[in-house]
Order: structure tokens, then sequence, then C-alpha cells
């Protein structure tokens, strides 16, 4: 059960169940062994449902202090995984609609948010082909802008689903909404990303082969271990 | 490369039904470049130094003995947002001060309910101040350097919220407000951690707080006294000038940050210290 500790990870390592039971006991080193341990993860899930990184930086900070101080209220018929991200999705989305409610129209700046957050995503595929990896890099920020033309609970569906590979089931623990809600607003997502990269598409499809990054991140245990990434895989190649 | 982005756009709205369900051929194209471009983000090392150190705090809090389920957790953030709509706002000022008198006492009950608002005249003075002395008592790790504020440094402070004060125009609508014992003022309570105000981040603690602390500008009602707090805070009577009040931590002790009717583009926020009505700081910011 809670052995996907990852091939990187010390033999001795504590699961997540493990430090999150430690902490609610008491143990001042445990909640931050295990946040760490996914804080990359997270941070990608925050950044790509909130759009920009200072919102993102600020969900993620609500969701720390959320997750401390409320950890003796994670049940166990879960992964400590799908309740971290929960948390932070539902703080991302906090910020966002309080933001909508500050302000009727965005704000000057706002347009370099998707920029910004273009600057600051590292390509996770370096290749050493120039020209091929500025056609990713591209690719990556035309994904990203694409993404803010969704709705905030629309991009965490397809954030979660297709960019991260939950399961829908996962997602819609997640989300706390029902799987069948997950799949609409991820088809719904699809379809206008579909109008929105349609260039893309057309390039991209003779290309590369097709991914099927969900199929690849089912659930492996009650718990995951480790911060190995359980998302889309790195390259299609290494799936064949 | 990509439309605009409607922000008015809900999962129920036409706009987010506009387009035609995909083929299995395109939707598998759509799905392929967003798992392209997903993948781990490594975190910034401004975000990592922020977690880490609220993450200290949080335990520091609780290695004091109190329970991180129940204890109102300080833990001071950074509001990144709110510090990019003040950047936007830099440079304007002018507003208002407020006057505040020494009175009777409070405290939060623990009876949450919600955002709704109720009257704070049934609070009982002793009670109040037993609770405060357990609030002093009970935290304190994250303003220890507010707590080690020298003198010097406080004047500092203080000619520079003069300064700040300066900027501002005219008599202020406050010197005139009728003023209400704290006893009497209306309460919201939250289940928000209280925050500690910090001489080194005035601004952005204040930001911070008028971000999270404050109705929707909308509802948000500064005609008479009403105090935001979490259940268990604790602050003795006084009489304050309208505004609507929010609690917080203040170099140690506990506080009021008093929010002003916003004049133009800009508010007035006082840090006030409990019991005495004292106006400890001062400082105009962006209207919310």
């Amino acid at each position: 059960m809670d052995t996907d500790r990852g091939p990187d990870t010390e033999p001795v390592e504590s699961t997540d169940v493990e430090l999150l039971r430690a902490h609610v006991a008491g143990d001042a080193e445990a909640f931050g062994v295990l946040f760490t341990r996914h804080r990359d993860r997270l941070w990608a899930v925050a950044l790509r449902t909130c759009g920009d990184p200072e919102t993102a930086a600020d969900g993620l900070q609500d969701a720390m202090i959320a997750a401390f101080r409320r950890a003796d209220s994670f049940r166990e018929d879960a992964r400590v995984t799908t309740w971290l991200h929960r948390i932070v999705v539902n703080a991302c989305l906090d910020r966002l609609r309080a933001a909508k409610v500050r302000r009727t129209e965005p704000l000057p700046d706002d347009t370099d948010d998707v920029e910004h957050l273009t600057r600051t995503t590292v390509d996770p595929e370096p290749t050493t082909d120039p020209s091929r990896a500025y056609e990713r890099t591209e690719r990556r920020a035309a994904v990203l802008e694409a993404l803010g033309a969704l709705t905030p609970e629309q991009r965490a569906a397809v954030v979660l689903v297709d960019m991260e590979g939950y399961s829908v089931a996962e997602v819609a623990t997640m989300l706390d909404c029902a799987p069948g809600t997950v799949k609409s607003r991820c088809s719904r997502a699809r379809s206008r990303l579909a109008l929105l990269l349609a260039d893309l598409i057309t390039t991209s499809d003779a290309s590369h082969p097709v991914s099927s990054a969900v199929d690849r991140n089912q659930p492996i245990g009650a718990d995951v271990g480790s911060g190995t990434r359980r998302g889309p895989p790195p390259v299609a190649e290494a799936l064949d | 490369m990509t439309t605009p982005h409607d922000p008015h756009s809900t999962p129920d709205d036409p706009t987010s039904r506009d387009a035609a369900p995909l083929d299995a051929a395109r939707e598998q194209a759509v799905r392929r470049l967003l798992a392209e471009a997903g993948g781990p983000e490594a975190v910034p090392e401004e975000v990592a130094a922020r977690l880490d150190a609220t993450l200290a705090d949080l335990v520091a809090e609780r290695s004091e003995g109190a329970d991180p389920a129940t204890t109102p957790v300080i833990a001071p953030v950074t509001d990144l947002a709110a510090r990019r709509r003040r950047r936007l706002m830099r440079g304007v000022l002018g507003a208002a001060a407020a006057v505040v008198v020494i009175g009777l006492g409070l405290q939060f009950t623990d009876d949450t309910i919600g955002d709704g608002v109720s009257s704070l005249a049934d609070g009982d003075p002793d009670r109040g101040n037993d609770a405060a002395g357990a609030i002093e008592s009970g935290d304190g790790s994250g303003d220890t350097q507010d707590d080690t504020t020298s003198e010097s440094q406080l004047d500092e402070f203080a000619e520079a919220d003069a300064g700040d004060q300066s900027q501002r125009s005219g008599p202020t609508n406050e010197d005139q407000a009728p003023r209400s014992s704290l006893a009497e003022a209306k309460r919201r309570t939250v289940d928000e951690p209280v925050r500690v105000i910090r001489d080194a981040h005035l601004r952005d603690d204040l930001v911070a707080l008028q971000d999270r602390g404050l109705p929707a500008p909308a509802t948000a009602d500064y005609s008479g006294v009403v105090v935001t707090a979490p259940p268990g805070f604790a602050c003795a009577e006084m009489e304050l000038g309208p505004g609507i009040y929010v609690a917080a931590r203040y170099r140690g002790e506990p506080a009021l940050v008093g929010f002003r009717e916003p004049v133009g583009s800009t508010q007035v926020a006082d840090v006030v210290r409990c019991g005495t009505g004292d106006i400890l700081r001062s400082m105009t910011l962006p209207a919310p």
C-alpha cells in the first residue's frame, strides 16, 4: 500500500500517511518533510490553476497553512496527495473568486501574467536541438496562455486530468464534485482549447504520437510516498 | 494565438458552451498538447522562502503548546496579489485619520456565526481581559522581530507615519464622527487566523489584512463600528471611531486595525492598541 516511495528516495523514508500521522501526533519535522516532498507538483497545479505566479504563491501558502492546521481532518480513504491537491486547488479557486469580486475589469498589468508564467515555466524535456526546443517552448507558452481563457473550474479540471494525469475519480474528489462534472468541465475546456490552439493541433498532429497521459496515471495504492512524477509522461517515446 | 480571457465566463454560461464537441482525434491532440505543457515546476526561490518562513512560524506556534487544529495560527502572509494592486496605486495618497478613546472591554467568544454580524453589547470585561492575557502568553513566535523593536526605531516609525499622514488633505471625517464603545460595536466572527502586523513589513501586512479581512467593497459599511475577529480573540474596551476593525497582533499584543471609509482611491488603516485606543501606526493604502 504505502510502498510507492520512488526510485530516488531513501530506503527508510516515511510514507506520506506516516508523516501526516506523525505531524498530528506532534512531530515538529514531519509536515515540512511531507510538504517539501510534493511542493513542486503542488506549485505546478497552483500556477496553472491560478494563471499567474503571484496568486499561485498566495494560494499555495494559504493551502499549506490550512493543511498544517487541519491535518487531523485527513481521512485515510484517500491518498495524502489527493488531499493536498484538493486543498491547494480550493485555495487557488478561493483566491480567484476573491479577485473577481474585488475587480470587475482586469488590471492593466494582468496581461503580463501569462508572460511571467511562461518565463517561470521550465521545459521539463530539454533537448539539444535548438529549433525543436524553441518549438516546444512556444507550444507550452501557447497552451498556458490558452488556459487563461477557461473558467477557473474548467481550468482546474483540465490541469489535474490532462496536465497532471490524475484520474477523473481522483479529480472529482479533489474538486468535491461528481465525476460527471469533471468530465463535463474537461470536455468543454478541451473544446474551447481546440479552437484557441487550432494551429498547433494541425501542425502537431503530424509530428507527435498520440499521448495518453491519463491512462498512465492510474492509482497504484492508497498513498504516494514520493515526489516521483505521476503526471503526463516526459516524452511520448518513453511510453511505447 | 489565443482569444482574450473572459473573466465573467462560468461553467454554465453560454460562452463556456460555445465550442462544439470534439471528434476523438482533435480531443486527443488537445490532450497531447496539455500533457506536453504539464509536468513539474520548480518552486521559485522567493516562494520557497516564504513557505519555509510560514512553516517555521506554524511549527513554533505549535511547539508553544497551542493546538494547531483549533488555535488561530499567526502566520504572516505576504500577499503578492495585493502587492501587485498596491504597485498600481503607488503614489496616490490623501485620506482621513481616526480617533480612538479608552473605554471598558470585551471578548470574541466561540459562538461563531460565520459572516453574520451581531452586537457586542454583551461583552464581559473580565472575560475579555483574561483571554487577552492568554493570547499574549500563547504566542509571539511570529512577531519576535516586532517585540525587539527599539524605541529609536519606534520614533522613526512615528515620524514616517506622520509624514504619511501629512500628505492627507483637510480635516477628517473621523475627527467629527460620533464614537462608539467597543462593547456596543457590531462583530463579525470569522474562522481566520489572527495576523501579525510587523513594523518591517507594515504596508504589506496591512494590505494583506485589507485584502482578507474586509468585506466586499460593495457591501462594506463604514458608517458604524464593526469588528472582525476569530473566536477567542479578546480586546480590552475602548471607544472607536467609525470603521471596520480587524483583529491583529502588533508587537506581541492584541490590536485592532481600523480601516476607514475609502476616500477616492485611498483608504487609511490605523493600528489601534487594545485597551488604550492608542493609534500605534497609521498608513494610507489603496482603496479595496
